[in-house]
């Protein structure tokens, strides 16, 4: 059986090797980003069955990212989890959970990670 | 940098990371080795540049006549990534520095990336060597990836607030046996000659999963890294023929521990909890590198299990 394939981006490369190894021992594929520019020329190459996607990252963030995708007829079907900031936690008014919760996104998963509940958000969408 | 001569068993932990903790000082990068077969230990570690002074004080004042402390300011901390565990990724690093005579003050390697120390004059010219010896996907050249962090430093600061839990939490605990630790000395001018000799390793498939290096006496660096047991003598032969007598010593029977996502370098006590942990339970620390957001710690494999149960217990594990 095809293995399915998913596609971390993320600016952090230990939080990006940390998902890639939780993701492979349950048996996926993973490619790895490590911004928002990356991530779309890593889509344009191999279109994933699913996409991790933080938000605050250089050069294109992933609110940013994830609109262009879900406007693009051609991308739209991938499914995408969020990584989002939660709001009562960051002093910043900037990538907060809610306003990830506005997104198209599938699903938004707060940050720091759960790693558990992340591979669980992850095996939701193949049942 | 802070060195002890004979190796203090306090330093890292009572010495370092305890008053930096007390004082709510974030450490950005941190690496500590004990040399000369426990003679002497050493820890090299960087704060935001405005808290240097203050952290130099602080673990002055508390082991005063014991311990020699160091102070350089303004440097930067570079990181490469993914390396993979691959030998070349440092080799190379170490050799595109040495062509340009930069000088290296430090390095730690986390599961993904290698960083370098080297001074904020020099952070230019070595941005454009690893430029040279690398192929990043991402960014095409040195301009391209000045203006991806162009503007985005306030943003980073600020969301800072959202990791101050009280116990710190973290994705996993990674262990890793059947290593060496292997240690070694050079000048700075041998560096390249390090990195041809770890290019080799690499080529013949061998991995390095840690590698740190510490400022010693005499502008020399002292190196320790992991490579899997049951390869010395290929190991020795390659160092030989790269680095002619250097001494190369070899510990073997250790055990890495890679503490994923606790988010080092974005709140302060991260250190200090690991540090404490295994102290407190009486286990001794061969070697440890942080840096990027996560912890490597080199223990003996005897001390495999308690370091683990350790660790478990003081940091909060998502699953």
């Amino acid at each position: 059986m095809t293995k399915k394939y998913v596609l971390i981006v993320d600016d952090d490369p230990d939080l990006v090797e940390t998902v890639c190894m939780m993701l492979e021992d349950k048996g996926y594929e993973v490619g790895k980003a490590y911004d928002g520019v990356e991530g779309e020329e890593a889509i344009k190459k191999r279109h994933p069955d699913l996409l991790v996607l933080d938000v605050m990252m250089p050069r294109k963030d992933g609110y940013q990212l994830c609109a262009e995708l879900k406007a693009n007829s051609a991308t739209r079907d991938i499914p995408i989890i969020l990584l989002t900031a939660v709001g009562e936690a960051v002093t910043t008014t900037s990538y907060t959970h809610a306003q990830g919760m506005s997104t198209e996104a599938e699903e938004y998963i707060p940050k720091p990670v759960d790693s558990k509940t992340l591979v669980e958000a992850v095996e939701s969408f193949f049942g | 940098m802070a060195s002890s001569s004979p190796g203090d068993d306090n330093l890292l932990a009572a010495g370092v990371c305890s008053p930096l903790a007390r004082n709510k000082i974030n450490l950005t990068f941190l690496s500590h080795a004990f040399l000369d077969q426990g003679a002497s230990c050493i820890t090299a570690f960087c704060t935001e540049g405005s808290a240097g002074r203050a952290a130099a004080s602080l673990v002055e004042a508390h082991h005063a006549s014991t311990v020699t402390v160091n102070l350089h300011g303004d440097v930067s901390i570079l990181s490469v990534f993914p390396h993979d565990q691959r030998p070349q990724v440092p080799g190379v690093l170490l050799q595109a520095l040495a062509r340009k005579e930069i000088t290296l003050q430090g390095m730690a390697s986390s599961p993904s990336a290698v960083s370098a120390i080297v001074s904020t004059a020099e952070t230019e010219a070595a941005i454009d060597t690893f430029f040279e010896a690398f192929a990043f996907p991402a960014y095409r050249s040195p301009s391209d990836w000045y203006g991806a962090y162009e503007g985005k430093e306030h943003l980073l600061k600020k969301i800072i607030a959202s990791y101050q839990e009280k116990v710190i939490r973290i994705y996993d605990i990674v262990q890793q046996s059947d290593l060496d630790l292997w240690s070694l000395t050079v000048a700075q001018s041998d560096l390249g000659d390090l990195g041809a000799a770890l290019i080799t390793l690499g080529q013949s498939e061998i991995r390095m999963p840690f590698v740190i290096a510490l400022p010693s006496l005499e502008n020399n660096l002292s190196f320790s890294f992991c490579l899997p047991e049951g390869e010395e003598a290929q190991i020795r032969e390659v160092f030989s023929s790269h680095l002619g007598n250097t001494a190369l010593t070899c510990r073997s029977q250790v055990a890495a521990l890679y503490i994923h996502g606790p988010h080092f370098g974005d709140r302060y006590g991260v250190a200090h909890a690991l540090a404490k942990a295994l102290e407190s339970n009486g286990v001794p620390l061969l070697a440890l590198g942080c840096t990027v957001s996560s912890l490597s710690v080199i223990v003996g494999e005897q001390n495999l299990d308690p370091a683990v149960q350790a660790l478990e217990a003081s940091f909060q594990k998502s699953s």
